[in-house]
């Protein structure tokens, strides 16, 4: 864990296309990308249809044996030629009430070029990274 | 390509964000070959909320097919395995009984045994799933086996999981037990052990080998579907809904009307999603501030 990584780090937008969509929601395919106020954190807000948004987190900031492996349509997808090109969030599901549990996707993380402002999300197979992980405290994270 | 934590893969955020805080919003739409957008800026935004009213009333359907869809790609799952069981065991009888120590009286033995084999892949073909038969295909009220050409089970029951996109559900009799002769091979090959026959064990053995091979490709099949369902409904779940909703249209309104208009929409969204996401509430903001 390194806890410098996102401190100071500015905001930034970032207009993101997914040309396959998402998982379950192939019709959303343009995106806008942005920091969230606590690091680490970022929003996917949906063009197609604005009140829709996904809370994405930085899976290496929790997870520090996380991998993911990139097929070669996937990285030709995002015009990437190499892994330093390629960000990883994953989806993040917060509980109903405040006493529930954080959970994230490390099974369906989402890649991005931001560069190129290109977006897909692949199905990691590795069965140890699960679909609804708890997520440790952010403060544990943040501080 | 392999990305881990190390500070190398790690720097595609970074640089993102060091690139844009020196960059001019001019220059940023340059590199990137596109306008940057933004929700806010889109004078339409108050007008998506209907449709997307729409879109998440689908969504409850949506997650409903989702969860039928899992529950029979489940129920299909455990077939397999136990299909998977079966043929292996039918494979070293058939394997054993090839070989210099077999004779009339052990292929006889293991006759028996692969005869209620074959009666147990008979009934996996028939398995009863709600209420009809889980392989039917396109005629779920009957039985698939044993086959009646003038019903042959075909289709793999599609399920609508997000507008425009269908899984299969079902990998058809047809295509687990018919075609490649899953129930016959073993027939075949309980009567060519009964004969002593080792031409026609040889001959059989290779059919329940193929047969074999057919499961483990619809294993991975249905492993893969359980997979992308799976993954549709974590990002329902993730959804974030409402997070901007009525910037726009909410001063044009009497405030009455937009409170009443807020609890309706509320409801209405809270019956169609089923509780499997949230609607926007103090949780959220609190967790980000």
């Amino acid at each position: 864990m390194t806890s410098t990584q996102h401190q100071g780090a500015a905001a930034f937008v970032v207009n993101v296309d997914f040309e396959q969509g998402l998982f379950g929601f192939p019709e959303c395919r343009r995106f806008v990308l942005s920091t969230a106020p606590r690091p680490g954190f970022y929003w996917l807000q949906s063009l197609e249809y604005p009140t829709l948004a996904f809370l994405l987190a930085d899976p290496f900031l929790y997870f520090e044996d996380y991998a993911v492996d990139v097929n070669p349509a996937d990285s030709a997808a995002l015009a990437a030629t190499d892994a330093s090109q390629i960000a990883v969030l994953v989806t993040v599901t917060l509980p109903a009430d405040a006493s529930g549990v954080r959970t994230v996707n490390l099974q369906g993380p989402l890649l991005f070029n931001l560069t190129r402002g290109l977006g897909r999300q692949i199905i990691v197979s590795n069965p140890a990274f699960r679909v609804r992980e708890p997520l440790p405290e952010p403060s544990a994270a943040a501080a | 390509m392999r990305i881990t934590n190390s500070v190398l893969t790690r720097t595609a955020l970074s640089t993102i964000r060091d690139g844009l805080s020196g960059l001019d919003r001019a220059q940023r739409q340059l590199a990137s070959g596109s306008r940057l957008e933004r929700p806010s800026d889109d004078p339409a935004a108050a007008a998506d909320v209907l449709v997307a009213d729409r879109r998440l009333a689908a969504l409850g359907q949506y997650q409903r097919n989702i969860s039928a869809a899992k529950s029979r790609l489940a129920a299909q799952e455990s077939v397999l395995n136990q299909l998977d069981g079966i043929l292996s065991r039918a494979r070293e009888l058939a394997t054993a009984q090839m070989g210099d120590t077999a004779n009339a009286t052990t292929r006889l033995i293991a006759a028996e045994e692969v005869d209620r084999l074959a009666e147990a892949v008979a009934q996996l073909a028939n398995t009863r799933f709600n209420s009809g038969y889980l392989f039917g295909g396109q005629h779920a009220d009957l039985p698939p086996y044993p086959l009646d050409a003038d019903r042959v089970p075909q289709g793999e029951l599609p399920i609508e999981i997000a507008e425009g996109q269908q899984v299969n559900t079902v990998i058809p009799a047809d295509r687990l037990f018919l075609a490649p002769g899953t129930v016959d091979s073993l027939q075949r090959l309980a009567s060519g052990l009964r004969a002593n026959d080792e031409a026609a064990i040889a001959d059989a053995a290779r059919d329940v080998n193929s047969a074999f091979n057919t499961v483990q490709l619809a294993l991975g099949e249905t492993g893969a579907r359980v997979q992308q369902l799976e993954l549709a409904h974590s990002n329902a779940e993730a959804l974030v809904l409402g997070l901007k909703e009525h910037r726009a249209d909410l001063s044009e309104i009497d405030l009455e009307d937009a409170v009443t208009q807020l609890l309706a929409r509320q409801n209405a969204l809270q019956a169609a999603m089923m509780a499997t996401t949230r609607l926007f509430n103090t949780t959220l903001t609190d967790y980000l501030r």
